[in-house]
C-alpha cells in the first residue's frame, strides 16, 4: 500500500479510530493485523518472508540471551544474520551477482552460466531486513534483552508505517514504546496529521511534479542535450529529497498519532557544509545504522590511518550497494566514500590556505562557499544514482560540459506551467527549509496565532489536492 | 473541547473509511452511494461519454445516449452451435448507446447471430468446450489500437485452456480482502458518491480552468466547436498510439498472426473469418487538436498485409475517413449511430460477397 493512495486514506482513518475506541492492551494485536494487511496489499505471497524474519530472530534472540556458552550465542547470531542476509542476497542480488559471473565467465570463454530467476523485488526487505538484524545484534552485544511476547515483536519487525521504506529503527527506541499505552492527546495527534500533510506536499506536489521531466530525461539520455541533463539533475536531487523525506515525515507523522515516536531521518541535508556533515543530516536512520553495525565494528577511527580511511570507503561502498543492485549505486556510494577520505585527507592543508588567504575573517563567505562546493559534490553524485547504467550516467556528465548541446526545448513539460512552477516549489521549499535551520521557523508557528497556523494547514492541504499529482507514482525509495 | 471534538471526527472518519473500505468489496453497498449507480456488464451505465469521467471537468459534459440493453443479455441472442453469424469482439460491437452491431446484423440479415465479448477466441471457444459444426461466418472486431497488443503473437489453437473454474474458498478469501481493483473503486467511490463527487468535479474544473490540468488518461482534449476527449493510449508514442511510427516488419508481424488465427479458425471450428478493426477516434479527428500531425496508415497497411495473405476484412476506416459528418461521440471513445450503421452495411457487403 502506498501513502499517496486512496488506500491508505481510507486504511488510516480506521486504524486510528480503531486504536483510540478498544482497550490498550489489545492494541498491538489491531496494529500487527493492520501492518500485515498494510504489506500483503502490496504482494500477499510476500508477507512469508516477514514472518520468516521474525520466527527467526525471535528465537534466536530468546536463545542468544539463555545460553551462557560464546559459541552457542555465536551461532544463534550468525544463523539470524545468515538467513537474514540470505534473503535479502537472494531476492535482491542473486541476479545482479549471477548476471555479472556470467559476463566474466564470456569474458573468459567459459561457458557454464549461473541461471537468473525473475521474481519480484519484496518491497522495503532492505529497511525490515536491516531493522530486524540490529535487534539480534543488540541483544548479542548486551544492549538489549530479548522480546519475550511474540506478537510485540512480530509488530516490531512489521510497524506500517516505517515497513517499507524506514525510518529504521533500533530496537530500544522502538519496541518499549510497543508496551507502553498512549492516551488520547490533542497535540500529539495534531503534530502528527500536520507532519503527515506536510510529508504529503512534498511528495505528490512537488517530488511526484518534478519526477515527470526528470523521468523523460533520464530514461532518454541520447534525446536530450546538457541543459537538459543539468536541469534534470537539479530536479532529481529536489525529487528524491522531497520524495524520501515526504515518505519519512508521513511514516513518522502516522506514527505520531498512533503515539509512537520514530526517530528523525532527514535534518535540511542540502544545508550541509561538507559531506560529513550530509550524512549526519541524509538519511539519518541508515546512515547511523552503518556506523554502529559495520563501520564501528571494522574499528571505526581507532586503527592505523589506512584502515580508517578503508572503513570509511568500505561502509559507503556497501551502503551504495544496500541502495540497489547496480553499479550505479556502487559507484554512487563509493563517490561519498572518496568524498570523505579526500576530506580527511586534506583537512589540515585546506585549513592552512584557508588561512593564509585570510579566509576566516569572512565567515559567511566560507559557510556559503563550503555550502555550495557540498551541493556540488553531492549534486554530482545523484547522477549515478538516477542513472539507468553506468553508460547513461557517462553520456549525462558529457553531455552536461559539453555546452554546444545545450538548448531547453519544454515540450517535455506536458503542462508547461508545471515547469516554472518546478522552480518556484523548489525555492519555496529552500527558503522553508533556511528558515527553518535559521529561525527555528516551526517552533515560531507554534506559538503563532491560531488563524495563520490554520492558514497554512489549509494552504497545504489545497495544494495537495489541486497541485498535487495523484497517478499513483512508487516511493523512490521502495526499490530498496 | 478541542479534544472531544477530535475524537468524534476520527471516530466519523473512521466510520465512513470503513464503510467505503467493505463497499468496495461490497456491490450493493458500492451501488447505494453512488450517484449514476454502477451495472454489472455495462461499461456504459453513467450519463455522460466514459471519457469524461477521468477527469470530470464540467466543460466536457455531454448528453449521451442512454445505454439500451445489449444484443448478448436478448432473447434475439442465438445459440452458438446453431448461429449463423458469430460477433466476436471488443467495446465496439457491444457499445449500447446505439443499437448494437450483432443486433443490426441480425434484422438486416434475418439471420442467427451469436455475440460474444471476449478478445481470444481459441481460449473462449475451448473454455466453452465449442465444438466444430455448421459453418458460420466470424466477425472479429478489435479498436485499431489493441491490434499491435493482440497480434502481436500468434494466438493458436494450441493454446492452453485458461483456468476459469470457480476459486476455492481460501482463494474466495484473499480475493474478498485484497480485490485486485481496490485502488480503481474506490476512485470511482470517490468521483461518483453523493458525498465526493461535486467537490472532485470543483476541483477538477478548477484545476483545468486555471492550469489546465486534466487527466492523465485524456492528455489531448478540444473544446473548440464541442468538447472532444481522446484516449491516451491512442494518442501517445508508444506501439498502441497515433504518434508510433509501425515499421513494415511490425505489420508483416501483425499479418501474420491475424492470417493464421483465420486459418486455424477454419481449420479447428469451420468459420469463415472476417478481420473488422475499428480506426481509432484520433485516427479520425486528430486535426481537432493537432493540425500538423500525420498518420502512419496503420490501417490502410494492414488491410493491404491481409489482402497479400489472403484474410477477409472490413475497411471501415477508407469509408470513415471519407465521411464529413461526425461519426463518434465527442467525449466517449466509440461510435455514435451513423458509424455504427456505416460500419454495418460494410459489413454486410463482406459477408454477401
Amino acid at each position: 500500500m502506498l501513502f499517496n493512495s486512496l488506500n491508505f486514506i481510507v486504511f488510516f482513518p480506521i486504524v486510528v479510530a480503531l486504536y483510540f475506541a478498544i482497550k490498550p492492551k489489545f492494541r498491538w494485536v489491531l496494529l500487527l493485523i493492520a501492518s500485515y494487511y498494510f504489506y500483503m496489499c502490496w504482494n500477499y505471497m510476500y508477507i512469508v518472508l516477514i514472518i520468516f524474519s521474525t520466527v527467526i530472530d525471535y528465537f534466536a534472540a530468546i536463545g542468544i540471551a539463555h545460553y551462557k556458552s560464546g559459541k552457542i550465542k555465536k551461532a544463534l547470531l550468525f544463523s539470524s544474520l545468515g538467513s537474514n542476509l540470505g534473503l535479502l542476497f537472494f531476492f535482491k542480488y542473486y541476479n545482479f551477482f549471477s548476471s555479472n559471473v556470467n559476463s566474466i565467465m564470456d569474458g573468459l570463454n567459459l561457458f557454464h552460466h549461473l541461471p537468473t530467476y525473475s521474481f519480484l523485488l519484496p518491497v522495503g526487505i532492505s529497511f525490515y531486513t536491516f531493522q530486524t538484524l540490529s535487534y539480534t545484534i543488540d541483544v548479542y552485544m548486551g544492549k538489549k534483552d530479548p522480546e519475550r511476547h511474540f506478537g510485540i515483536f512480530a509488530l516490531y519487525v512489521s510497524f506500517f508505517p516505517q515497513l517499507v521504506a524506514g525510518p529504521i529503527e533500533r530496537s530500544t527506541r522502538l519496541l518499549p514504546q510497543f508496551h507502553k499505552v498512549f492516551d488520547f492527546n490533542y497535540e500529539r495527534i495534531k503534530n502528527g496529521v500536520a507532519l503527515m500533510v506536510w510529508g504529503m506536499f512534498k511528495k505528490v506536489v512537488i517530488a511526484d511534479r518534478l519526477a515527470e521531466y526528470v523521468n523523460e530525461v533520464y530514461n532518454n539520455p541520447h534525446a536530450y542535450g546538457g541543459l537538459h541533463d543539468l536541469v534534470a539533475t537539479f530536479f532529481f536531487t529536489s525529487q528524491i529529497y522531497c520524495d524520501f523525506s515526504g515518505y519519512s515525515d508521513i511514516a513518522i507523522g502516522s506514527a505520531l498519532v498512533l503515539g509512537y515516536e520514530l526517530m528523525t531521518n532527514f535534518r535540511r541535508p542540502y544545508l550541509s557544509r561538507s559531506i560529513r556533515e550530509f550524512w549526519q543530516r541524509w538519511h539519518i536512520s541508515l546512515s547511523t545504522w552503518f556506523r554502529d553495525y559495520l563501520y564501528i565494528p571494522l574499528g571505526g577511527n581507532r586503527v592505523v590511518k589506512w584502515r580508517w580511511y578503508y572503513n570509511l570507503f568500505i561502509t559507503f561502498l556497501i551502503s551504495g550497494l544496500w541502495h540497489g543492485a547496480n553499479w550505479t549505486f556502487v559507484i554512487w556510494g563509493a563517490l561519498h566514500g572518496i568524498y570523505l577520505v579526500v576530506a580527511i585527507v586534506t583537512g589540515d592543508k585546506r585549513e592552512k590556505l584557508a588561512g593564509k588567504m585570510g579566509l576566516p575573517k569572512f565567515p559567511r563567505l566560507v559557510n556559503a562557499g563550503n555550502l555550495l562546493w557540498t551541493f556540488g559534490l553531492v549534486f554530482f553524485a545523484w547522477i549515478f544514482f538516477r542513472s539507468n547504467t553506468l553508460g547513461d550516467a557517462m553520456l549525462i556528465i558529457g553531455n552536461i560540459f559539453d555546452f554546444s548541446t545545450y538548448s531547453l526545448d519544454l515540450q517535455l513539460f506536458h503542462f508547461k506551467a508545471d515547469f516554472y512552477l518546478s522552480f518556484i516549489l523548489i525555492w519555496a521549499l529552500m527558503l522553508v527549509e533556511i528558515a527553518q535551520e535559521k529561525y527555528k521557523l516551526l517552533e515560531k508557528l507554534k506559538v503563532t496565532s491560531r488563524f495563520a497556523r490554520w492558514g497554512i494547514f489549509l494552504f497545504l492541504i489545497f495544494s495537495i489536492f489541486v497541485l498535487g499529482k495523484w497517478d499513483e507514482t512508487d516511493f523512490l525509495y521502495f526499490q530498496f | 473541547m478541542n479534544e472531544r471534538l477530535l475524537k468524534y471526527l476520527i471516530y466519523v472518519g473512521g466510520a465512513i473509511c470503513l464503510y467505503a473500505f467493505i463497499a468496495v468489496r461490497e456491490e450493493p453497498l458500492y451501488n447505494a452511494v453512488l450517484v449514476e449507480k454502477k451495472v454489472p456488464e455495462h461499461f456504459e451505465f453513467t450519463k455522460y461519454g466514459e471519457l469524461y469521467y477521468f477527469s470530470q471537468i464540467s466543460h466536457f459534459k455531454e448528453d449521451l445516449p442512454k445505454p439500451i440493453r445489449k444484443f448478448r443479455y436478448s432473447e434475439k441472442q442465438s445459440k452458438l452451435e446453431d448461429a449463423d453469424i458469430v460477433t466476436f469482439g471488443d467495446s465496439f460491437f457491444d457499445f449500447s448507446r446505439v443499437k448494437t452491431v450483432p443486433e443490426r446484423l441480425a434484422d438486416s440479415l434475418h439471420k442467427k447471430v451469436h455475440a460474444i465479448y471476449s478478445f481470444y477466441p481459441f481460449n473462449y471457444l475451448n473454455h466453452i468446450g465449442y465444438k466444430r459444426s455448421s459453418k458460420k461466418v466470424f466477425i472479429y472486431e478489435t479498436v485499431e489500437r489493441m491490434i499491435p497488443i493482440r497480434f502481436d503473437q500468434p494466438q493458436n489453437s494450441q493454446e492452453e485452456l485458461v483456468d476459469w473454474g470457480s476459486p476455492g474458498i481460501g482463494r474466495k478469501m484473499l480475493d474478498l480482502v485484497f480485490p485486485k481493483n481496490v485502488e480503481e473503486r474506490l476512485t470511482t467511490l470517490l468521483k461518483g458518491s453523493y458525498l465526493t463527487r461535486p467537490a472532485y468535479s470543483a476541483i477538477s474544473t478548477f484545476k483545468f480552468d486555471e492550469f489546465g490540468y486534466i487527466s492523465s488518461k485524456t492528455p489531448l482534449y478540444s473544446l473548440r466547436d464541442k468538447p472532444w476527449l481522446f484516449y491516451y493510449e491512442s494518442v501517445n508514442g508508444e506501439v498502441t498510439g497515433f504518434y508510433y511510427h509501425h515499421s513494415q516488419e511490425e505489420i508483416d508481424k501483425y499479418c501474420d498472426n491475424i492470417a493464421t488465427m483465420g486459418k486455424e479458425l477454419k481449420e479447428k471450428y469451420n468459420f469463415d473469418f472476417v478481420f473488422c478493426p475499428i480506426p481509432n477516434k484520433y485516427t479520425l479527428y486528430f486535426d481537432k487538436v493537432d493540425k500538423n500531425a500525420k498518420y502512419d496508415d496503420f490501417l490502410p497497411r494492414i488491410f493491404k498485409g491481409l489482402e497479400k495473405r489472403g484474410v477477409d476484412y472490413v475497411d471501415v476506416y477508407d469509408e470513415f475517413i471519407d465521411m464529413d459528418s461526425v461519426l463518434y461521440f465527442g467525449t466517449d471513445s466509440h461510435w455514435n449511430d451513423k458509424g455504427a450503421q456505416i460500419a454495418v452495411d460494410k459489413i454486410i457487403e463482406q459477408i454477401l460477397k
